[in-house]
């Protein structure tokens, strides 16, 4: 019995025992947490103030950055107004300048339209030509007929000369007279053919001067063609503006 | 002044333009020279072509006479015969070789010089041509060409410039090389 209390009676002690050591760990673990979440109220209270702080700051950014963005675009706005502008402006003087190209282009169409009707000329020039050449060669039919007069007028002196000479002393003038004329027929068939080379250098220089002006009139249409199809050319590319515009 | 390349360059365009008019074919060419001098007048008339540049200007002289041997070659080249060929038709046979040989020229000429313009053909008598001196010339060369069963044809270019001329020219490749334009007016 008595073993049985002592045996109860330990087995209470024992009992009371670990349930005192459970306690006793209870509140040391207990102690042990306290003064870290005393830490942690304290470290809690500075970050809420440091958040605050910091909420302040970015608000007073924000306000900044608010009123930076107000200014620029108010300041995009004046300068997209003042571009507006500006290409209006650029564009009136653009179709301005258009208008002017395209109507000093067809201007200097029409007056290479017109000069390319030089062609006109030649037909006046080679008319003025084909009446030299024909005065001309009423030249030399006037001079053959000359050179032929001079030619019969040498024989006829020759052939005075020969009577003078049968005469005798009673020719002896006549002679003189005679000499005279076949020295100055001599000097008129030369004279005749200097003129018959002189009317064919006439001939040559009139056609050679004619072709050369015909010839430089054509190299003139050329670059006058040349012209035309470059101004043409602007002329589609003003129009090809003006219907993209 | 005329450089020597520059009147060699138009001594070949020249030589180029008549092998090209005034040969039926280039087969029959059988001789091309240059002449020193030619006996004054080669023949009674002369066909006067000229090409006008900004500096210079050209003239084309193709001596021809009126006779049978004459007739049947540019009868031959114009493929006619003798006897349907009138007088107005050999002059203008005459004409046409001449405005082929000069064209074929001009257009060589065009190749160096920007703007070129060719005239139309006239003829004269061949005693003008002993006045050539009056051009003031710079540069003058006479050409024989021999085609079988023709006569020989002479030729004489005269180019007297208004300032100095140097340029080379360059015989074009065969492969690009056509006949001479006629040129239309």
């Amino acid at each position: 019995m008595t073993t049985t209390l002592m045996l109860t009676l330990l087995m209470g002690a024992i009992v009371l025992s670990m349930l005192l050591g459970w306690r006793a760990h209870r509140l040391n673990a207990t102690l042990q947490t306290m003064v870290p979440r005393q830490r942690m109220e304290d470290s809690d209270q500075r970050a809420k103030a440091r958040i605050d702080d910091l909420q302040d700051q970015i608000e007073a950014l924000e306000q900044r950055l608010h009123e930076a963005q107000r200014h620029w675009e108010a300041r995009q706005q004046a300068l997209i107004g003042e571009q507006q502008l500006l290409l209006t402006h650029s564009q009136a003087q653009a179709s301005e300048a258009q208008t002017q190209i395209a109507s000093q282009c067809g201007s200097l169409d029409r007056s290479i339209t017109e000069l390319r009707n030089v062609g006109k000329t030649y037909e006046r020039w080679h008319a003025s030509m084909d009446f030299l050449l024909g005065h001309n060669r009423a030249m030399h039919n006037k001079n053959d007929e000359f050179a032929s007069i001079v030619r019969q007028l040498v024989i006829v002196a020759l052939n005075a000369s020969i009577e003078a000479a049968r005469a005798g002393t009673m020719g002896r003038g006549f002679a003189v007279v005679a000499d005279e004329m076949r020295s100055l027929s001599v000097r008129a068939e030369k004279l005749a053919q200097d003129f018959r080379s002189s009317l064919y250098e006439n001939d040559l220089i009139t056609t050679t001067t004619f072709q050369d002006m015909q010839a430089g009139g054509k190299m003139i249409v050329g670059a006058v063609t040349g012209l035309e199809l470059q101004n043409r050319k602007i002329l589609h590319l003003v129009s090809e503006q003006d219907t993209t515009a | 002044m005329i450089s020597s390349r520059a009147k060699a360059g138009f001594d070949k365009m020249v030589m180029q333009g008549l092998k090209a008019a005034l040969a039926p074919s280039a087969d029959e060419v059988s001789e091309l020279i240059t002449l020193p001098e030619l006996r004054q007048p080669p023949e009674s008339h002369a066909a006067l072509l000229s090409i006008a540049s900004l500096t210079f200007r050209m003239l084309i002289v193709l001596h021809f006479s009126h006779n049978d041997a004459m007739r049947r070659h540019f009868a031959r080249l114009s493929r006619q015969t003798v006897e349907e060929m009138s007088e107005q038709s050999f002059l203008d046979a005459i004409c046409e070789a001449g405005n082929l040989c000069c064209g074929g020229v001009n257009r060589d000429l065009g190749t160096v010089f920007p703007w070129v313009g060719m005239s139309t053909p006239n003829i004269v008598d061949s005693r003008c041509t002993a006045h050539l001196g009056v051009l003031q010339y710079g540069h003058l060369q006479h050409f024989r060409l021999s085609v079988t069963d023709s006569p020989p044809l002479f030729l004489t270019l005269c180019v007297s410039e208004s300032e100095d001329l140097d340029f080379d020219f360059q015989l074009p490749d065969l492969a690009e090389q056509g006949t001479g334009e006629l040129e239309m007016f």
